[in-house]
């Protein structure tokens, strides 16, 4: 079934033939391949799960393949290790950045190919700084390269590791669902940076999500399917139906119900605090209501302050319409508030724990009897509400660490759900979750809806938010720029124009 | 780059402003101190130009952390405070060890740092304390050594050592229990073993039962005068030796008073246990019956004399090098005479 | 856009206002002493502060390399111990009046402890935490089946020079050997590719490793040259009281520790200095000895190095909020 033409032996940089791994009882990866060639951005995709991840970590020498063979510039290749990797011009930018923090960007570029003076193997501090400066000027970078790294911003750091890939002489740089923590602002130069590597002759593997930047930035596509190779083809030929057909078959399609919705369940007036001001909205039973904005234009931050995480300076919050204080977590779960939480691996998991000890965690109350906990009870409800969430995985005494993103996320959500909450507020609830998995999700938050609850979708991205609210605000720089209903939201085209508008500012 | 070099600059002018000090204070002239003027390369001074008005006293304490240590240090700082309000001596300064001879060595710079002129010690350890010995003899000072002695005052007439004859009060540990039975088997429960003390009282026995052979050492442990070290090994010497089991001499008498605990819990009060050191709570126990007997070395006569011997010396008096503490055995018979003993 | 530049030099300043902190309060304690007691100013008790920091300050050295690296060494107290019990048997039963055999063979055998903790901590990844508590035992057990249990007095003259001796005849040695150690920690440390290593371990462990760093290596040598410092600090102060004893060293390991992080050395790695470690053990030095000569009872003096070290820790929080 292969598709493409442009395959010249001479141009192929990278082919992986017949790669197959296991582990432990799981098959990730059966006779899967690969074939990347010069200059070109070559996108993976597939479910979580599906052996993109697994192919990667063999092409970076982080995991052994059982068998198969990788070829570099049309010769046979062993990668022992991450470094062998890198000294082959293999390099990965992480999803998860992990730098030197305390270094400052000049050393973290040049970690472990410092510049020595000649004579006494000394480190050149001078140099150094001023070989990473041009480095960064040549690609446009504005950033000092004496600075600390961990004062940068994601997005900047996500840079520095690039270009520490260039300067490893890397030939082939894989990306690693680049784009999710990045503002449109921030991403459009990172599109100019690939677009820069190109032009050098290094091949790009981009791995993400989003069919937006997919069929803008990358060449040709390669997808994967429950760990085996299905297609690899050219993106100018291609559609968004036709790739999400080729990653996971069959979708059921989401069409959002008619739900009737409610008393007021949550109304907040003149919220002010850190990152926003003067926020006023509602929400009612059974609603869904969007906040859509930039990365950092103050929604996480006011739903953090309605949460009782952090504090706000003036303000009144109304539940079930009398007025509350919320002064911690503890105050506003008891009070029927849940959050789901942007970071889910820093706030919403024990990564260590068992998928059952992270699900009961808020309320553990369920499982108490007498003074003790019961695991059989606690067992009980678990199981039923992973169920409920569709949630694959072999045991719930697995460790949350074994899971995928998706799953990690239904875990986070069994967790909250479990409280019972009447108002649930969801930070970016799909984000670096595959597409079936965020279907599901996306049918269960409308499942919640129809049971009566109140729900908070904060979200970057439009079509998710647009399709799913019920009503949606949109923040620009801490306030509340825009206000719409369904019916405007269904009107497609004309509500993007105008949401986007309000979203970046007149 | 900038900020490290400054980092540097920093260090080194601290380190330059405490060398400064050195050559400021080589020319301090003031009274008190620089009258006992003390050389830095530790020339030797006679004694008569020592003997100038100004007398500093300087104390080291091995620490003051025990019991018999405690009082130790307080007879003796009670006679250096009424040297002090009598006139005969100018001060006195007092430094805790810790038990450490590293610290004692430092602290013994820092005395003579602050002018004293006569020393008053009991040494953490025998052979650590030799540099300072030898170091108040090249000052020509005055050095009494209370209870735990230097490995090397006996090589300095000038210097007065108080103290009991420790393998003496072992031995009369062991002639105790020879008065009470004819022979059987025994233990011993030592302190830390690098320690002159602790090798000394544990010799004592064995200088004697060795000797006879109706007498069966049955096992011989380091506790580290610690209590509670010394419960476990009681504990196991009562279930592998059981009844043949007959005497558990103690290196000093918070380890006595751990092993008599455990022989009665365990019905075992026909085991005899052995103290030294005659502290309070052994008494108690010695009254009570639950413990046989201890070594009294009288601590507060020994501070006191000690104390006094060297004042004697700042007086300019001739004193005996070697004073001997008389080690008094202590049961149930006789512990008024203990009582006799107390300070008020 | 200039704004990633302010950050640098804003930066730049916030490090340089704590590291100057710490300094600027030491100076402040010595000015503070040297107005209260005339024997402060004395030449004869500013060299005693140096001396007896001097052991102690390379005890610190040594910790600074293995708590860069993420790491900690409990068992540096014992090695003193065993390093002393070691140079007396020499000198006394193996080789004696051969004194740089019998230092070679002490220092030999805490580099041998020192590569034993390096290993297991590198190779199998076990907390140094734990390995080190056990090795402290080991070590500990180890000084008193070599002596058995005795300690033994040293008259080797060439021995005590070592400790006592005096360059220009007011320099003691060990203050200079503490210096050039020093001197040849800064080197080391931020210098070299190795001393880079050394931090790249300590602040990213993982990204270390992927970046092709040799961390068993790195940080092997980080806990031999712990080894090696505590050899040297063990010869030092066994020629101070002039005796091998089994039973020294005990706790010493503490006032390395605190040391360091009063000079702004983090436990989790990564973060630390030559400079600011001297500081801390000169910190450490003046406190004691102002406290001996205010005759401050010595367990006021131990309550003060536990908030001396509190306040650090503090001050390294407030000052690093990210």
């Amino acid at each position: 079934m292969e598709n493409v033409k442009k395959d010249n032996n001479e141009n192929v940089i990278l082919r992986m033939n017949n790669i197959s791994k296991t582990f432990g009882g799981t098959k990730a990866l059966q006779n899967a391949r690969l074939s990347v060639m010069a200059g070109e951005v070559h996108a993976l995709m597939g479910e979580n799960g599906a052996g993109k991840s697994t192919m990667m970590k063999i092409l970076t020498g982080t995991v052994k393949a059982d068998s198969g063979e990788i070829e570099l510039n049309g010769k046979k290749a062993a990668i022992s290790s991450a470094a062998d990797a890198i000294k082959q011009g293999i390099s990965i930018v992480n999803q998860e950045l992990s730098p030197q923090p305390y270094m400052t960007v000049a050393e973290n570029i040049f970690l472990f190919r410092e510049h020595v003076f000649a004579h006494t193997g000394l480190l050149n501090k001078k140099v150094t700084n001023s070989a990473a400066q041009k480095i960064l000027d040549d690609f446009g970078i504005d950033i000092d390269a004496r600075t600390e790294m961990c004062k940068l911003s994601v997005a900047q750091m996500q840079m520095v590791e690039i270009i520490r890939a260039v300067v490893f002489d890397a030939k082939i740089i894989i990306l690693d669902e680049p784009t999710s923590s990045l503002t449109n602002r921030e991403v459009d130069i990172l599109f100019t940076i690939i677009k820069d590597l190109k032009a050098r002759g290094i091949a790009i593997i981009y791995i993400s999500h989003r069919m937006e930047e997919i069929f803008e930035i990358c060449d040709r596509v390669t997808v994967y399917r429950d760990g085996c190779y299905v297609d690899s083809k050219d993106i100018a030929k291609m559609n968004n139906d036709d790739l999400i057909y080729l990653m996971a078959g069959d979708i059921v399609e989401f069409a959002k119900a008619e739900v009737e919705i409610g008393a007021e369940v949550l109304s907040v007036k003149g919220l002010c605090g850190k990152g926003f001001y003067d926020i006023s909205f509602d929400v009612h039973a059974g609603e869904i209501v969007g906040f859509y904005g930039l990365v950092g234009s103050g929604r996480s931050e006011t739903m953090r302050a309605i949460f009782g995480l952090d504090s706000y300076d003036r303000g009144e919050i109304f539940l079930n319409g009398s007025q509350t204080s919320i002064k911690n977590a503890r105050d506003a779960i008891n009070q029927g508030i849940a959050m789901i939480p942007e970071d889910r691996k820093l706030y919403g998991l024990m990564l260590h724990r068992s998928i059952r000890e992270n699900s009961s965690l808020a309320s553990l109350y369920k499982a108490q009897k007498g003074m003790l906990l019961d695991e059989k009870r606690e067992t009980k409800e678990v199981t039923e509400r992973l169920n409920k969430l569709n949630l694959k995985a072999e045991s719930i005494e697995a460790t949350a660490l074994s899971l995928s993103g998706g799953n990690q996320q239904k875990v986070v959500l069994a967790k909250w759900i479990m409280t019972q909450p009447k108002v649930l507020i969801m930070d970016e609830p799909t984000r670096g979750i595959d597409v079936a998995a965020k279907a599901q999700i996306h049918n269960m938050m409308c499942d919640f809806a129809k049971q009566g609850m109140a729900i908070i979708l904060i979200s970057s991205e439009l079509p998710e938010v647009m399709n799913l609210s019920d009503r949606m605000f949109v923040y620009y720089e801490g306030k509340i720029s825009g206000e719409y209903s369904r019916e405007e939201l269904v009107k497609v085209e004309l509500a993007k124009k105008a949401v986007l508008t309000n979203a970046f500012g007149k | 780059m900038k900020r490290k070099f400054l980092s540097l600059v920093r260090v080194m002018a601290v380190v330059a402003m405490l060398v400064a000090i050195v050559g400021c204070g080589a020319k301090e002239q003031k009274t008190g101190q620089s009258e006992t003027e003390v050389t830095k390369q530790g020339a030797v001074q006679t004694t008569q130009q020592s003997q100038s008005d100004k007398r500093i006293v300087g104390f080291l304490e091995k620490n003051e952390v025990d019991v018999y240590h405690v009082a130790l240090n307080s007879a003796v700082t009670k006679v250096l405070k009424k040297a002090k309000s009598d006139g005969v001596i100018a001060d006195y300064f007092v430094m805790d060890g810790q038990s450490d001879p590293v610290k004692q060595n430092n602290q013994m710079e820092e005395l003579i740092n602050m002018g004293c002129t006569d020393f008053i010690c009991i040494f953490a350890e025998g052979e650590g304390a030799v540099p300072i010995v030898t170091r108040a003899a090249e000052l020509g000072a005055n050095l009494v050594n209370v209870d735990s002695m230097a490995a090397n005052i006996d090589d300095y007439e000038q210097f007065v050592r108080v103290n009991p004859d420790n393998t003496a009060a072992s031995n009369m540990q062991a002639d105790y229990a020879m008065s009470l039975l004819d022979g059987g088997g025994y233990c011993i429960l030592s302190g830390i073993s690098g320690n002159m003390v602790a090798q000394q009282r544990h010799n004592g026995v064995r200088e004697v039962l060795d000797k006879n052979d109706s007498w069966k050492l049955l096992d011989e442990q380091w506790a580290d005068w610690d209590p509670e070290k010394s419960v476990k090994l009681m504990e196991d010497w009562l279930s592998l030796y059981g009844d043949n089991l007959k005497v558990v001499f103690c290196g000093n008498d918070t380890m006595a008073i751990a092993a008599a605990g455990v022989c009665n819990a365990a019905g075992r009060d026909d085991i005899i246990v052995i103290g030294i050191d005659a502290i309070e709570s052994a008494i108690n126990m010695i009254e009570n019956g639950e413990m046989n007997a201890t070594i009294w070395q009288d601590s507060n006569l020994q501070a006191t004399t000690a104390a006094e011997m060297l004042i004697e010396l700042i007086k300019g008096e001739k004193v005996d090098h070697y004073i001997e503490i008389p080690n008094t055995l202590i049961t149930k018979e006789n512990v008024d005479k203990w009582y006799a003993g107390q300070p008020e | 856009m200039n704004k990633s530049k302010l950050i640098t030099s804003k930066r730049i300043l916030q490090l340089n206002l704590q590291r100057y902190a710490i300094g600027f309060i030491l100076i402040a304690m010595i000015i503070g002493m040297s107005l209260v007691s005339p024997v402060f100013r004395t030449s004869g008790n500013a060299i005693n502060i140096l001396l007896q920091v001097s052991s102690n300050g390379i005890l610190a050295i040594g910790m600074l390399f293995v708590m860069v690296t993420g790491g900690i060494d409990l068992s540096i107290g014992s090695s003193i111990a065993l390093t002393s019990v070691v140079l007396g048997k020499m000198l006394t039963d193996v080789a004696p009046g051969n004194l740089w055999i019998g230092i070679m063979a002490a220092v030999a055998v805490t580099v041998l402890f020192g590569s034993l903790n390096g290993f297991m901590i590198s190779k199998f990844n076990m907390f140094p935490f734990v390995v080190t508590l056990a090795t402290q035992l080991v070590i500990r057990g180890a000084a008193y089946i070599v002596g058995q249990g005795a300690s033994v007095t040293l008259v080797s003259p060439k021995l005590r020079a070592i400790g006592t001796g005096k360059a220009f005849g007011t320099v003691p040695y060990p203050v200079i050997i503490f210096l050039v150690i020093a001197f040849i920690a800064y080197i080391l440390l931020h210098k070299t590719r190795f001393g880079r290593y050394v931090y790249a371990i300590g602040g990213n462990r993982l990204s270390a490793i992927s970046s092709g760093i040799n961390v068993f290596r790195v940080q092997m040598a980080a806990y031999i040259i712990m080894g090696i410092c505590a050899g040297i600090a063990g010869i030092i102060t066994t020629s101070r009281i002039s005796a091998a004893q089994p039973n020294i060293g005990i706790g010493y390991e503490t006032d390395a520790i605190a040391a360091c992080v009063i000079g702004g050395t983090s436990f989790s790695g990564g973060i630390g200095n030559v400079s600011g470690t001297m500081i801390g053990i000169l910190m450490i030095g003046v406190i004691y000895n102002s406290m001996n000569l205010l005759q401050i009872s010595s367990y006021w003096q131990t309550v003060t190095k536990g908030v001396l070290i509190l306040v650090a820790v503090l001050l390294d929080l407030l000052m690093n909020k990210k």
